[in-house]
């Protein structure tokens, strides 16, 4: 990349973000009430050897012995750190846990919808203003609407909001009237191409490896398996997006079926695809897999890495999502794989589900800065994701630094073989 | 609750519920010690909440330790009221035969006095 320029990048989530899971921490919560409750029902029962007059009558007999042991037993109970205050402590704890839990998730939702609005409000009236410099200068409707669209995609998001989100009536029926069908795959054979044989040394290097594939068939994906010194092996998986926004009835995995039904959240054939390629190519659950995925790809990526998981079919430990609208999903992806979301702040389609990302410690959402006026440019994965990527690699921020130092095993590869398969959609 | 214990038997026993007291409040300590670590929840208002779950839990641990020392004192309470009472029903049965036998001594010597004076 001749001439680049670092751009800095936003980040959301991460190590470095909040981590809190409300129905976890409620269930510890109801777990310390029940403390305070038993550990207070104790102290109250044990409070009655105070008062037992038939130990009081045995002090005739050892006044300083019973005088001792009432003195041993008011410690325990109402001393400093003693049984009372101990079960007073763990009902606090509780309504600490509980109050903290409710917090996050009014937080949470709150977040979400104001991070939307406020974004999308605070940046329309700029966006206008380009808006209609581009109309002055070029009589060009559509390219000041373009202009509009890429200076403030959060509308995008209020938009959607407005019609019931991705999971709403209307995307569900939209959904159910495209059939998915189901994968059919084919062995593509080995890629000999230099760019495919060269291990990757840094996220960008998985970015350009990604781009390779997007610039190949329709419905072509790789899975390349990376030796390392030591023998041992990892997979970096690359799903490329959208080929065809054929919206009737096709073969094509990487058309608008697959979109609508992965940003409701739905399985597709061409995840299903995915998983027999990986299978074909050789992957154990004994192998680390990155997931990589651009537009479309990075839904499917997130989806398969939740049904992986979920089967233990495969290991998936990494998520990179280009360009991705997986707000909407984020949130199911169980917190041992680790997520990378790039989005650049011009591009739409991010904004396509109408969801942010959650803020958790396993999803890293990186905001890039990569304007280039138009829709497609600002969507594109060579024009923007790539040296969004390498934004990426030159950022400090303890987040990213943080994804990339788990990575590490993808980046240091001593050879790599990289497989071709084709998925196509059969019974549409 | 009785005024008078019978015996000690039943300070022992009271004793040994305190010590299962302490057991169990030992065991909650450390359940409770572990869910709060596994609690899945990090940020800097949680590490504040776990600290203050360790403290919690530590103080079980010392007042399950504190209990434990109660059962103790009571335990050497009893075996004094128990030496104590013994002692005491000793002297009550040598005072009870040292009085039988001068009740004995002073039939005899009466009945030898009438005797006597032919009576």
């Amino acid at each position: 990349m001749g001439g680049y320029e670092p751009q800095p990048v936003s980040v959301r989530g991460g190590a470095d973000g909040i981590e809190a899971h409300y129905d976890d921490m409620v269930e510890a919560a109801r777990l310390f009430g029940r403390a305070a409750t038993d550990t207070g029902g104790a102290s109250l029962a044990l409070h009655g050897y105070l008062l037992d007059p038939g130990i009081y009558s045995s002090g005739l007999f050892d006044p300083v012995g019973a005088a001792d042991f009432e003195a041993e037993l008011a410690a325990a109970l109402d001393g400093p750190g003693g049984l009372s205050w101990v079960a007073a402590e763990w009902g606090l704890l509780d309504v600490q846990l509980r109050s903290a839990a409710a917090a996050y998730l009014a937080a949470d939702r709150l977040d979400t919808a104001a991070h939307d609005m406020l974004d999308g409000f605070l940046r329309l009236p700029a966006a206008a203003v380009q808006s209609g410099e581009t109309l002055a200068r070029t009589g060009s409707v559509a390219g000041a609407l373009n202009r509009l669209l890429t200076a403030d995609p959060e509308l995008l998001d209020e938009a959607i909001g407005a019609f019931g989100g991705v999971r709403g009536t209307v995307a569900g029926g939209v959904s159910a009237l495209l059939w998915d069908g189901h994968a059919v795959v084919r062995d593509g054979g080995v890629d000999q191409d230099p760019e495919a044989a060269a291990p990757p040394r840094c996220l960008a290097d998985v970015m350009a490896g990604l781009a390779l594939r997007s610039y190949a068939r329709h419905g072509e994906i790789d899975v390349r398996v990376l030796t390392r010194a030591d023998g041992s092996r990892a997979v970096i998986v690359d799903i490329p997006g959208t080929k065809s926004w054929d919206p009737l009835p096709n073969g094509d995995v990487t058309s608008l079926a697959t979109n609508v039904r992965a940003v409701a959240g739905q399985p597709t054939a061409y995840e299903h695809g995915v998983l027999t390629a990986m299978q074909r190519a050789g992957v154990t659950p004994a192998d680390d897999v990155m997931l990589v995925g651009h537009s479309e790809g990075g839904m499917v990526a997130v989806r398969t890495a939740i049904d992986a998981t979920a089967s233990g079919r495969f290991h998936i430990s990494h998520v990179v999502t280009a360009g991705s609208p997986i707000g909407a999903v984020a949130a199911r992806v169980p917190a041992r794989v680790q997520v990378l979301a790039l989005e650049n702040s011009g591009d739409l389609v991010p904004h396509a589900d109408g969801a942010t990302n959650p803020d958790r410690t396993n999803i890293t959402t990186v905001a890039i800065r990569r304007d280039h006026g138009t829709v497609s440019a600002n969507h594109d994965i060579e024009e923007s994701y790539l040296p969004g990527a390498a934004d990426v690699d030159a950022s400090g921020d303890a987040s990213v630094r943080a994804f990339l130092g788990s990575a590490q095993r993808f980046f240091d590869a001593r050879d790599v073989q990289t497989s071709r398969y084709v998925i196509t959609r059969a019974n549409w | 609750m009785p005024l008078l214990y019978e015996d000690t038997s039943e300070l022992h026993a009271i004793a040994h519920r305190i010590r299962r007291h302490a057991d169990e409040v030992r065991a909650r300590a450390a359940a409770l010690a572990a869910r709060a670590e596994q609690t899945r929840w990090h940020s800097a208002g949680a590490a504040a909440f776990r600290e203050r779950a360790r403290c919690a839990s530590h103080a079980m641990r010392t007042a399950a330790g504190r209990l434990d020392d109660a059962a103790d004192a009571l335990d050497r309470h009893a075996n004094r009221v128990h030496r104590v009472l013994a002692a005491m029903q000793y002297v009550a049965t040598a005072a009870v035969g040292e009085g039988v036998q001068l009740v004995d001594e002073v039939g005899d010597f009466v009945g030898s006095a009438l005797d006597c004076i032919g009576l």
